[in-house]
């Protein structure tokens, strides 16, 4: 099983803050209950296109999954970041379709909008 | 040339005074701010002759502290550069870290800089320049992920902030690595010597390394950066 965890649209601090913390807490959740993870986040937002504070959200997300995708919850566990493009959208059972076998901590990003940009 | 003001937080220590004293060896002013009140006596030790020194002892996950820095900055009529040094640490492993530990670091990672940033963004001059203090943890790290989450996500508020403020005012933010500190000294010799092993440059970093990366960064050689992380790594966010 995998839990999904859509990204949120924060704009303000208040909102960053209490969506990185429920994001840490379903992280939390899914491990306790075995579940792999895969968080949906806008594509734009890995490079502040909408606003510096869905950046700072997104970006969050992003140092999350790696960073405890770096611990691993036990062999073969994974968590990524599955990024979509405007106007894309993906059933939740099919978000795992975008990661392979055997990653993990990885952000794959959809479609052609970021390509010759920084990678996140 | 007109000495320009430049606004420290961390400043009591370690990377913060570094920093600190390479601009004011470069023609800064100096307001530094730090919630330790031994910020009164770095700002003292750096001040020389026709510059500005000053600080102010603040909270920046506090409004109130926020209000002070901002305060300070208006009596001196503005501001030139920021540097959003101060961080702290709170490491675990994710199965022992609870929701408190996470918290408190983003709180002071991230939200408060992003915070005090928003506060003063009538106050920067144009031709202003940013540096948020992220990490070549933000890449990932064990048992950090709270430290992680803020740093990646100071890196992204970084890309944000730098298309919403153009062309006004430049963004941009370091990156350490391993840097000589008092975390750094406090590690047993053999595993600080194996981190060592890791890095390229066959070296630790210095305080200085990343205080010449900012100095760049909010100098005009640096006119055309923005919304870049400069990581100050020894090659170890490349290394195997």
């Amino acid at each position: 099983m995998t839990t999904v965890i859509r990204a949120s649209e924060p704009d303000d601090l208040t909102g960053v803050r209490s969506a990185l913390l429920t994001a840490f807490e379903q992280v939390k959740a899914a491990i306790a209950a075995d579940e792999d993870v895969v968080m949906a986040v806008p594509a734009a937002d890995l490079l502040g296109h909408r606003g510096p504070e869905r950046g700072a959200y997104v970006g969050g997300l992003v140092g999350m999954v790696r960073a405890v995708a770096f611990e691993g919850a036990r062999p073969g566990w994974v968590i990524n970041v599955v990024a979509l493009p405007e106007g894309v959208e993906v059933a939740d059972g099919d978000l795992d379709l975008y990661v392979g076998a055997g990653v993990t901590g990885q952000v794959v990003t959809v479609g052609t909008g970021l390509l010759g940009k920084v990678a996140p | 040339m007109t000495a320009k003001l430049a606004v420290v937080t961390g400043g009591a220590r370690g990377l913060g005074v570094a920093i600190a004293q390479l601009l004011v060896e470069r023609g800064h002013h100096l307001l530094l701010v730090d919630r330790d009140p031994a910020v009164a006596d770095t700002a003292a030790e750096l001040s020389r002759e026709g510059r500005e020194t000053s600080s102010v002892v603040a909270d920046l996950t506090e409004d109130a502290g926020v209000g002070a820095v901002v305060e300070a900055v208006r009596r001196r009529g503005g501001l030139d550069v920021l540097v959003n040094n101060a961080g702290i640490t709170r490491d675990a492993r994710l199965s022992k870290m609870d929701i408190d530990d996470f918290a408190a670091v983003v709180d002071v990672n991230l939200i408060a800089p992003m915070r005090l940033t928003q506060a003063l963004v009538d106050d920067f001059r144009d031709g202003a320049a940013v540096v948020n203090m992220s990490s070549r943890a933000a890449l990932g790290n064990f048992g950090q992920t709270n430290y992680v989450t803020s740093k990646s996500g100071l890196v992204g508020y970084t890309r944000g902030l730098a298309l919403a403020w153009a062309p006004r005012v430049r963004v941009n933010a370091v990156a350490p690595g391993l840097i000589d500190s008092a975390m750094s000294r406090a590690m047993p010799e053999d595993v600080l010597a194996g981190l060592v092993a890791k890095v390229p440059a066959d070296r630790i970093g210095e305080p200085s390394d990343v205080a010449r990366a900012v100095a760049y960064l909010v100098s005009e050689d640096a006119s055309y950066v923005t919304g870049q992380v400069l990581t100050v790594c020894g090659g170890r966010s490349v290394a195997p």
